[in-house]
């Protein structure tokens, strides 16, 4: 489980403000109470569980590598469980939308 | 005595804080107008079996402080009364007060409880005992609860077959030994003129059944209980008469709580009730004390233990009687119709994982907001239901005369409403002593 790793608050705000471009920055409430992990419906079927809490941490800590690297976010069926159960109006599906938006425009288009 | 006083004061609420403030302002020669709503004063606390963090006995603490009220004759105790109005008229507060019939007659009533004995208006009949939470039922002649002060009897008019027939029934009238049925009691409009106004109208709960809140099942699965409820199970007072055991009368093998059920939601109730994870710790470590063998865990998000002696009482819970604090939240309370049991699914934050537990109780605990009173509306000092106060002067409004405190500002502890209650008190006489010229105070 443990990890060493490198918290990069550039890599953060850089994130951030791509998300405010789109209207995603909800998740800067996010407080990490675990509700959209019990709420998805794919987390633990698919085994890819803490989604989408584990996704937000990735971002608050700018840990891009990790973030560009999960599949899950491509898995993610945008139905809005997460969304609906959370408890400060956080949108995580919103969130993920708007990173799968991030991840292709950065990423497998300059590839 | 009269006008030997040095003001006249309204306490709106007989809970701990109004209770405590109207305490203080009699030994101090005020003549105290304390203001219930309900049929006794007590408010909430009487409803507790243990306050935390010392698990001192509630209503030790409390019955001593009420009874007091009654023998204070600085003190006129207004019970199943609201205030409807209040006007400020120059330093002066006149307000318009709407007293409930009682159908019996206080000078008369010695609370012996023949009448509540031999009651008609029971069981099917009778309706939901607002001191058990609905736990049990009441007849239509009762008295609150046996520490209530006044202890008096009391109709309530919706389920008393005479009063709702006008006629028939009529047995607590011929069985009272006192005389003191009075079934053409009527309801009154009182009209008082004081100095100052303390309101301490405290909390109300957040509904559980909420549609935001019905993933948690309350309603729809019966072991799942709300805070105050499961308090009352607890209580040698309540519905079990102090035996932890699910509603078939079987004892639970596990409890779970959750936290933060109505509060810190954004659609809610974004704020923090301050109260509740003190209280389900102190809950869970009763639970433990009346069944060892319980296994008890508590799902929370953040616990709060801000206040003296609240860590310790935390740390105790978790090393001394062995309660599981799992940081997480559910998304969900399911049943399993052929055990019998609850699941709840929920996210261990600290592993990362997924897990589901079975169990037999299921207990929320519930967020509070102020329960703001309309005149406050009126007066003009709540924005956003909340009520504003002077900064540095945390009880007094804007309002000269009108100070607010205990859970109607904030959800408060026990301790904190009785020290702004006395604080109030202290307030109350600065501001009334202020408009005077010593010689008045010193005539009066």
């Amino acid at each position: 489980m443990s990890k060493h790793i490198e918290v990069r608050p550039e890599i953060y705000t850089k994130i951030r403000d791509f998300m405010k471009k789109l209207g995603a920055d909800d998740f800067i409430k996010c407080f990490n109470c675990g509700t959209c992990t019990v709420a998805c419906p794919i987390a633990e079927v698919l085994g890819i569980v803490p989604f989408s809490r584990k996704i937000i941490r990735y971002i608050m800590l700018g840990l891009e590598e990790d973030l560009v690297n999960s599949k899950e976010i491509l898995l993610c069926l945008h139905c809005g469980e997460c969304s609906e159960y959370c408890p400060k109006g956080a949108n995580p599906a919103e969130t993920m939308h708007a990173l799968k938006t991030y991840i292709i425009q950065n990423y497998l288009l300059k590839r | 005595m009269e006008g030997a006083k040095l003001g006249e004061v309204a306490v709106v609420g007989g809970g701990i804080a109004g209770i405590q403030a109207a305490l203080d302002l009699a030994d101090t020669e005020f003549k105290v107008y304390l203001i219930e709503r309900s049929p006794s004063i007590g408010g909430r606390m009487a409803q507790l079996d243990k306050t935390f963090p010392t698990l001192d006995c509630a209503s030790c603490i409390l019955t001593p402080k009420m009874a007091e009220v009654l023998r204070k004759d600085n003190i006129e105790l207004l019970t199943l009364a609201e205030v409807v109005d209040v006007i400020k008229n120059g330093n002066k507060f006149k307000l318009t007060i709407k007293q409930r019939p009682r159908y019996v007659d206080t000078n008369k009533c010695t609370g012996c409880g023949t009448c509540v004995e031999k009651c008609t208006a029971r069981g099917k009949l009778g309706a939901p005992d607002e001191f058990n939470e609905g736990l049990s039922t009441r007849t239509a002649v009762y008295i609150p609860f046996p520490q209530a002060v006044p202890k008096k009897a009391v109709i309530d008019p919706n389920i008393c077959l005479r009063l709702r027939y006008k006629r028939g029934c009529g047995i607590c009238e011929k069985v009272c030994p006192a005389n003191a049925i009075n079934f053409n009691d009527t309801e009154r409009i009182l009209n008082l003129t004081v100095d100052a106004v303390i309101v301490a109208t405290g909390y109300k709960f957040i509904d559980p059944r909420l549609p935001e809140l019905s993933i948690y099942g309350y309603g729809k699965y019966p072991e799942v209980y709300t805070n105050i409820e499961f308090e009352r199970i607890l209580d040698a007072r309540g519905p079990t008469g102090g035996a932890l055991i699910k509603k078939d009368g079987s004892h639970p093998e596990r409890i779970v709580f959750i936290q933060c059920v109505g509060s810190r939601h954004y659609k809610i109730n974004p704020y923090c009730s301050a109260y509740c994870c003190m209280a389900s710790i102190k809950q869970a470590i009763l639970a433990k004390e009346h069944e060892p063998k319980v296994d008890v865990t508590i799902l929370y998000m953040d616990i709060r233990a801000y206040g003296k002696g609240f860590q310790d009482f935390y740390n105790r819970a978790e090393n001394e009687y062995g309660i599981r604090f799992i940081k997480g939240r559910t998304a969900g309370i399911t049943e399993d119709p052929s055990k019998k049991k609850l699941i709840v699914k929920y996210e261990d934050v600290m592993r990362g994982t997924i897990e589901t537990m079975e169990t037999d109780m299921v207990v929320l605990a519930l967020g509070i907001v102020p329960n703001i009173p309309s005149f406050l509306n009126r007066l003009g000092v709540v924005r956003n239901g909340r009520v504003i106060t002077r900064p540095g002067d945390p009880i007094s409004t804007y309002v000269d005369g009108i100070f607010v405190i205990g859970a109607t500002l904030n959800p408060t502890d026990i301790p904190d409403a009785v020290l702004q209650g006395s604080a109030a008190a202290a307030r109350v006489t600065e501001h009334v002593l202020r408009r005077k010229t010593p010689f008045e105070v010193m005539r009066s």
